[in-house]
């Protein structure tokens, strides 16, 4: 390595633009961990987004100084103290992101791989088959909790009956750190926020490559990345990890770069801005919050000392012991559109003389999408592929979405799903075509008319 | 029942209730606002097989009698023989329950209506007389009902002497204390004992908090789905959710020349009993929604006919269930619990057989048409076309089942190779945990349960004192 030429490649860094744009999109990129922590928390804290970036660039601050990933768990232990929400959980809201996160970068990583017909570095390997590991275990918490909590609470019967509490407790606590992601919808756009976040730290590499004059494509930039994170991760054990990956973060981006044609020099020098760009916002940014948090922590503790001991059972019933918080889901109980214009197609609408026909309208489609929500998830994942089913068929023939339909055609086509010949079309559309016109029928708006038109027949 | 028996025992009793405490002045909803408040998963519990089978339970303090309509039998002697016969159920003869349907029906005030029959009734009477067959007016666990038509959304008056206005406040005063909205989510097992439950309590800020509660004994009284779905939850198994029976029912709208005003008044009050325990002919609870439901299976032939909805009335066939249904917990421990019946070839025979009686006798009581809640069938008119159904069956993929009545998921009797638990509830291979509601009636009983239900319940919960002196 020629030390001076990599120096004088240094020396010739003209910050502006791209190192200072680079700098921004990588923040920009912790503005969004910071968000997904604000999500991942939101059913039991409100955290503001400011705040929850700050306590992820603490982490991030923390793993640059100390070995380890000692700052994941202060970054942990941050959340902890700022939305009040038990250690157990803020430890699980942290290793939800950093799964989430290996697992996209697997993805982006994979996708570079293919798109520039590069070989798989055999490091690589084991990452996946630990990341897939942690997935499943992430996905079974999530998508079975109660499982979980049997297990834990037979087990602990068992072994330590004495501590059966609190094990549960630290249970409950993982399951409701998982519980934002309950939701297909959510763990989707958590996993979408993930993908954008590093999508943001790719955007740092390409600026810092423009420095450099390294012309690479968005894949070959993408495949640097995604490589030098994971090896950062390979080497992450306990023990081994340097504080900040220095070295390993620089041989990993260095010999990328020199194996798509580019000087050593050239290689070190980026590696080394690179490095630069991402340490130094974030040991100003997490230095500072680090010192904040510091001197709000001992007011904190000092008048936590005078609080009062939390309720450990029900006041009129010594039996019970209270083991710990659970999160709930307030169901949603507006319907979608989707839903608004299925069940203005459904109803007589035109029969009746109705004095506001739309709230007529919404109030049984809130009802119906209510008696979804309430479904079994089994039958109601059945009823949602039979919707999305219905949905691609209509969009096929009428090449437009069934709401963007005109009221009659939605009415034929309804009537021809809910009441033709098909029995499993029928079958899918009974649950709204009763629900609806229950609703519709006993709404008093509706009774009015009737009554009247009773009358005037008399 | 079982609170009220040990709270008079002296026992320290403690109910956990899933659901919410209503007070009278939340009653009397319409169908929508009921279903939400009232009902387990909004009234979204339906039963999936070879003909889906909708199916509703209450989820509230008092359950079931909260929103039922309160009819009351006593258990048919020969069911209880059958059942003496096929599960070996001691204690069980007419003779042994007998005190029990006494004291039930006197503190529950079981009675018939007392006042002038309404017009469904009225012609619902005249069809039967009509075909000469028997039947009664079925009394109620009803004192001075008003007719306001409110009964599966909560009675307002307060006539029908549900559980949360009758037994529930007596156990209250004898020391029973009460958590609503709390759902135990499983029995905390340690060798052949329970000791406590782990639930989940809503509090009234939102929040919820999971408890363990300790106890001596367990009684799980969560009804005929969620009883097996919380023993198999806690890995209680054994013919734990395997028998699961329903009285499958099919409604039927009768349009008749004059003004009924079915929604203006209590349900018909008579039962067709000509043909017990197989198949009952009845009257169904009434209401522009309903009626809609139900006409929807032909809806663009039938819609207009909503405009008559005064010249109607809904009626049913029920049958004794024959078929064979399961209940399992969901997959994923998740407080799902998955339901299935399979309809025999006997029930649809027998549904087939009851709408072709039950749309004679109204014909013959004065309806116009009948309008069976099955698709793509002509309505019928005349006699012939109804007694086409006592040789033809009822198209499997047309018809449209509800029911309301759900037992024998767990039953209860001395035959360990096909009950869950002897023949007092106490459930087999455990020393501490008891079945005590609709899930331990060994078979279906032909008849609306809740009087066989609370007879068995007062006998175990007695046996229980009585054993544990
Ligand atoms: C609309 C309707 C009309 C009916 N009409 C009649 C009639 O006229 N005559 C008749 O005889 N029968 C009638 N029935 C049936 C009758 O009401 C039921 O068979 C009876 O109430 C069943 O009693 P049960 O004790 O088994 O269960 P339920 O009454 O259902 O009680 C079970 C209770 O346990 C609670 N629970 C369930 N799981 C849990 C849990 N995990 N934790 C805590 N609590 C839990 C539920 O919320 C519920 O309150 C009717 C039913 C309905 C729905």
């Amino acid at each position: 390595m020629d030390w001076a030429l990599v120096y004088q490649e240094l020396s010739a860094v003209a910050l502006f633009p791209w190192f200072f744009l680079g700098i921004t999109i990588y923040l920009a990129g912790h503005v969004a961990r910071g968000f997904r922590t604000k999500r991942l928390v939101s059913r039991d804290a409100h955290l503001s987004l400011l705040t929850a970036s700050s306590i992820v660039i603490a982490g991030y601050a923390a793993n640059n100084i100390i070995p380890a990933r000692v700052g994941e768990l202060i970054r942990a232990g941050m959340l902890s103290e700022r939305t009040g929400i038990p250690a157990s959980q803020s430890l699980t809201v942290v290793c939800i992101e950093r799964i989430l996160d290996g697992i996209t970068i697997l993805l982006l990583c994979a996708v570079a791989v293919v798109m520039t017909g590069s070989h798989v570095q055999p490091f690589i390997g084991i990452v996946p088959l630990i990341f897939c590991a942690a997935l499943l275990l992430l996905l079974f918490v999530t998508y079975a909790p109660q499982r979980l909590i049997a297990f834990i609470s037979k087990t602990a019967n068992i072994v330590a009956p004495r501590s059966h509490d609190a094990i549960l407790r630290h249970a409950a606590a993982v399951v409701n750190g998982t519980a934002y992601i309950s939701q297909p919808k959510q763990f989707c756009a958590m996993g979408s926020a993930s993908i954008l976040i590093w999508l943001c730290d790719a955007g740092l590499f390409i600026c810092i490559m423009q420095i450099f004059n390294i012309t690479l494509d968005f894949w070959q930039v993408l495949l640097i990345m995604t490589i030098a994170n994971l090896g950062v991760f390979i080497v992450m054990s306990p023990g081994y990890a340097s504080p900040g990956y220095i070295g390993t973060f620089h041989v990993l981006v260095m010999q990328n770069i020199v194996a798509l044609g580019y000087s050593q020099s050239i290689a070190l020098a980026c590696a080394i801005t690179l490095h630069c760009a991402i340490y130094i916002p974030i040991m100003l940014w997490g230095g500072a919050v680090v010192l904040w948090y510091g001197i709000s922590l001992g007011l904190k503790l000092s008048l936590a000392r005078k609080a009062r001991p939390l309720e450990t059972s029900l006041a009129h019933i010594p039996e019970t012991k209270i083991i710990g918080k659970q999160s709930v889901s307030a169901l949603d109980e507006h319907a979608t559109r989707f839903m608004y214009r299925l069940t203005e197609a459904a109803l007589p609408l035109n029969q009746y003389e109705l004095s506001n026909p739309a709230t007529v309208v919404s109030c049984c489609a809130d009802f119906i999408q209510g008696e979804i929500r309430n479904l079994s998830k089994k039958i109601q994942m059945l009823f949602y592929i039979g919707m999305l089913g219905f949905g691609t068929l209509v969009c096929f023939r009428y090449l437009k979405l069934f709401p963007e339909l005109p009221l009659p055609v939605r009415i034929r086509i309804f009537n021809w799903w809910a009441y033709g010949k098909i029995p499993l079309t029928r079958q899918l559309f009974k649950l709204i075509r009763s629900t609806a016109l229950l609703s519709f029928f006993e709404h008093p708006d509706v009774m009015r008319c009737l009554e009247e038109k009773n009358d005037k027949r008399k | 029942m079982t609170a009220h028996v040990l709270a008079e025992a002296g026992y320290s009793v403690l109910i956990l209730e899933e659901g919410r405490r209503w007070a009278l002045s939340d009653y009397g909803n319409n169908c929508p606002e009921g279903m939400k408040k009232m009902y387990r998963r909004r009234g979204m519990t339906p039963i999936m097989g070879s003909v889906p089978i909708g199916y509703a339970e209450g989820c509230c303090y008092g359950g079931g009698t909260e929103i039922n309509s309160g009819f009351w039998h006593r258990t048919p002697p020969e069911i209880l023989l059958r059942w003496k016969a096929q599960y070996d159920l001691a204690d069980s003869y007419p003779k042994d329950l007998e005190p029990h349907f006494i004291w039930l029906e006197k503190n529950l005030h079981v009675s018939l209506h007392g006042r002038e029959w309404p017009a469904s009734t009225r012609m619902f009477a005249r069809g039967i007389e009509a075909m000469d067959w028997s039947y009664q007016e079925v009394p109620r666990v009803v004192e001075g009902c008003e007719s306001l038509n409110f009964c599966p959304n909560g009675c307002p008056s307060g006539a029908k002497r549900s559980m949360s206005l009758s037994l529930l406040p007596q156990a209250e005063k004898n020391g029973a204390r009460v958590l609503t909205n709390c759902r135990v989510k499983m029995l905390i097992k340690r060798n052949k004992r329970i000791t406590g439950v782990l639930a989940n309590l809503l509090r009234e800020d939102g929040t919820q908090e999971l408890i363990r509660i300790d106890a001596e004994h367990v009684f799980v009284c969560c009804g005929a789905t969620e009883t097996p779905s919380l023993l198999r939850r806690s890995g209680i198994r054994f013919h734990i959710g395997d028998s699961f029976r329903v009285h499958p029912m099919l409604k039927v709208a009768a349009q008749y020349n004059e003004d009924i005003n079915a929604h203006k008044s209590v349900m018909p009050l008579l039962q067709v009993k000509e043909f017990w325990p197989e198949i009952s002919l009845g009257g169904a609870f009434f209401a522009n929604g309903h009626l809609a439901m139900l006409l929807s299976e032909n809806w663009p032939d039938n819609n207009l006919l909503m405009h008559q909805y005064t010249k109607m009335a809904l009626f049913y066939v029920a049958v004794r269930g024959t078929g064979k249904g399961t209940i399992r917990s969901s997959l994923t421990g998740e407080d799902t619990t998955s339901i299935r019946y399979d309809l025999s070839a006997e029930d649809l025979r027998h549904l087939s057989k009851g709408l072709a009686r039950l749309s004679a006798l109204l014909l013959a009581g004065g309806a116009k048409t009948v309008y069976p809640a099955v698709y793509a069938i002509e309505p019928i008119a005349d006699e012939i076309s109804a007694i086409r159904w006592l040789d033809q069956l009822l198209p499997k993929a047309g018809i449209s089942l509800t029911t309301i009545h759900a037992f024998s998921s767990c039953p209860i009797g001395e035959r360990i190779d096909r009950c869950a638990a002897d023949s007092f509830g106490k459930v087999y291979h455990f020393d501490n945990v008891y079945i005590n509601d609709g899930s331990m009636i060994p078979d279906s009983p032909g008849v609306n349960p809740q009087g066989t239900i609370m007879a068995f319940a007062r006998r175990n919960a007695l046996n229980f004192v009585e054993t544990n002196k």
